[in-house]
């Protein structure tokens, strides 16, 4: 991942810089072990010509949202033929925290108003990208109306049987879940330092003119420097 | 006894009814709307009334009054056993006659104000993407977009609303999305009426096309003014079929 703008000069390496990046990390850490959890069963279950497909996917999901506070959803989406002929595009169920007590929903498309007109879930960036790359990716911070009313990120990885695409595995994760841990941590960086997601986007800024899920523009970033938190595509933006 | 400071209209505006009747007639209305503009259709069989209940947020006995009175005039029925639930019973004529009584209704002043209002809402929609520098997002909203092909008024309406409410929700605001499904539910069946003509469907989807192409080139005045002028046709449309409805209403009386 390549930074916009000339001149891309990277923040030095100082204590605070470091604490922020493990935070950072250890946010992030669960993420590609517990998709690989999620895609495996999925995998399997297809495979096999299961039609327990959805009951498996529910059994991990379920698992995977009570183990741990940080995921806001979770599960997979397919228009694959052969998942639609037994199952419904959508298995993806999300956390209901009430009393301390998790109950995962299962999201519906039809019963989110939003939803209800969803052309093609083939046109979301989610499902979108990593169907074209093959790869792994981070969509957002974006406004999750699907899933929680709040700003998340949705990271997604391809499923793929035998080279071929079947659909893509994933998990939701509040911003919210991450500013509450590196606010303070990104104040002792500058006062009006920001996070950003995919190189340009805003996920959590100290400088309020910048809000969460806004672009920044190329001559905007050049005020800035910026490094990359390793293993992610988070970036950190120090005003220069 | 007046309490001087306050503004006694609001105070009096805090204090009015929320009784489960209002609830009753907002749901019947907000069905009968959708079976007279064909969004929903003749044999679609509607959620139960429990997934009903839990969707609009009322009580189960809310929503089998508002059943009962779409039962009683005949524009739902009901099966018992497996497969059953409630279905729309009009045909298309019934349907199109259930529109103009309702588009008749309504007065002139309440149509326009029903159209300022959407439009205002969606002028911010625009102007929000745009503050938030998010118009590339909008390419993957216009190839959706664009692939439609609705060959009738409801499969269009359905399109229009679609787009509409994409585009609220690419805003990243939740209170906009939430304004823009309340307006879309009051009138969006209505203000869209327009699309049953095959000529102004045209229009109006080549409108929204600019719409979208001139978002993505960062021209948010210019958007906005192809989203008014598609809304000033629809209305147009709609305030004719007004006229029309309410002359054959005198007609019928005479």
């Amino acid at each position: 991942m390549t930074h916009k703008g000339t001149n891309v000069r990277t923040i030095a390496e100082t204590p605070e810089m470091t604490r922020l990046f493990d935070v950072i990390i250890a946010w992030h850490a669960q993420v590609p072990e517990t998709i690989e959890r999620i895609s495996s069963v999925a995998i399997a279950a297809i495979s096999a010509d299961s039609r327990t497909l959805e009951a498996q996917m529910e059994k991990v999901v379920f698992d995977i949202l009570n183990s741990t506070s940080k995921f806001a959803g979770a599960g997979i989406v397919s228009v694959h033929p052969t998942v639609l002929a037994r199952s419904r595009s959508l298995l993806w169920w999300v956390t209901q925290r009430e009393n301390g007590h998790v109950d995962p929903l299962p999201l519906d498309a039809d019963l989110t108003e939003l939803g209800t007109y969803q052309a093609g879930l083939e046109d979301i960036e989610w499902y979108r990208v990593p169907a074209a790359t093959g790869r792994p990716h981070m969509t957002g911070p974006f406004v999750d109306y699907m899933c929680t009313d709040q700003f998340a990120f949705t990271f997604t990885v391809p499923l793929e049987i035998s080279g071929e695409f079947y659909g893509v595995a994933g998990i939701d994760m509040t911003v919210r879940s991450l500013e509450e841990q590196i606010e303070s941590l990104l104040e002792d960086l500058s006062p009006d330092a920001i996070l950003l997601s995919n190189t340009d986007l805003v996920a959590i800024s100290l400088d309020p003119q910048f809000a969460t899920g806004s672009r920044l523009k190329s001559e905007q970033l050049e005020a800035y420097d910026l490094t990359l938190v390793p293993g992610t595509l988070l970036s950190i933006a120090a005003p220069r | 006894m007046e309490d001087s400071r306050s503004n006694s209209a609001v105070t009096a505006a805090i204090y009015a009814p929320i009784g489960e009747k209002a609830l009753v007639s907002r749901i019947r209305q907000r069905l009968e709307d959708a079976i007279a503009t064909g969004v929903l259709a003749p044999g679609d069989r509607l959620p139960g009334e429990t997934a009903l209940a839990s969707r609009f947020r009322v009580s189960l006995v809310t929503v089998r009054e508002a059943l009962q009175h779409l039962r009683a005039t005949n524009l739902l029925y009901t099966k018992q056993g497996r497969g059953g639930g409630s279905f729309v019973a009009v045909d298309s004529r019934h349907a199109s006659a259930l529109l103009e009584q309702r588009i008749a209704a309504l007065s002139r002043a309440e149509i326009t104000d029903l159209a300022t209002y959407y439009r205002t809402i969606a002028d911010g929609v625009l102007r929000t993407i745009s503050a938030m520098g998010l118009e590339e997002n909008l390419c993957a909203v216009r190839e959706t977009f664009i692939r439609a092909d609705p060959t009738d008024g409801a499969a269009a309406r359905s399109v229009q609303g679609g787009l509409d409410l994409r585009l609220a929700g690419e805003s990243q605001s939740v209170r906009l999305v939430h304004e823009q499904i309340r307006i879309q539910n009051d009138f969006g069946a209505l203000l869209w009426i327009g699309l049953d003509d095959a000529e102004l469907r045209d229009s109006i989807f080549a409108l929204n096309r600019t719409m979208l192409d001139e978002m993505i080139s960062g021209h948010t005045d210019a958007a906005i003014t192809a989203r008014g002028e598609a809304v000033t046709i629809s209305l147009r449309w709609l305030l004719s079929r007004r006229n029309d409805a309410q002359r054959h209403e005198r007609e019928n009386n005479r």
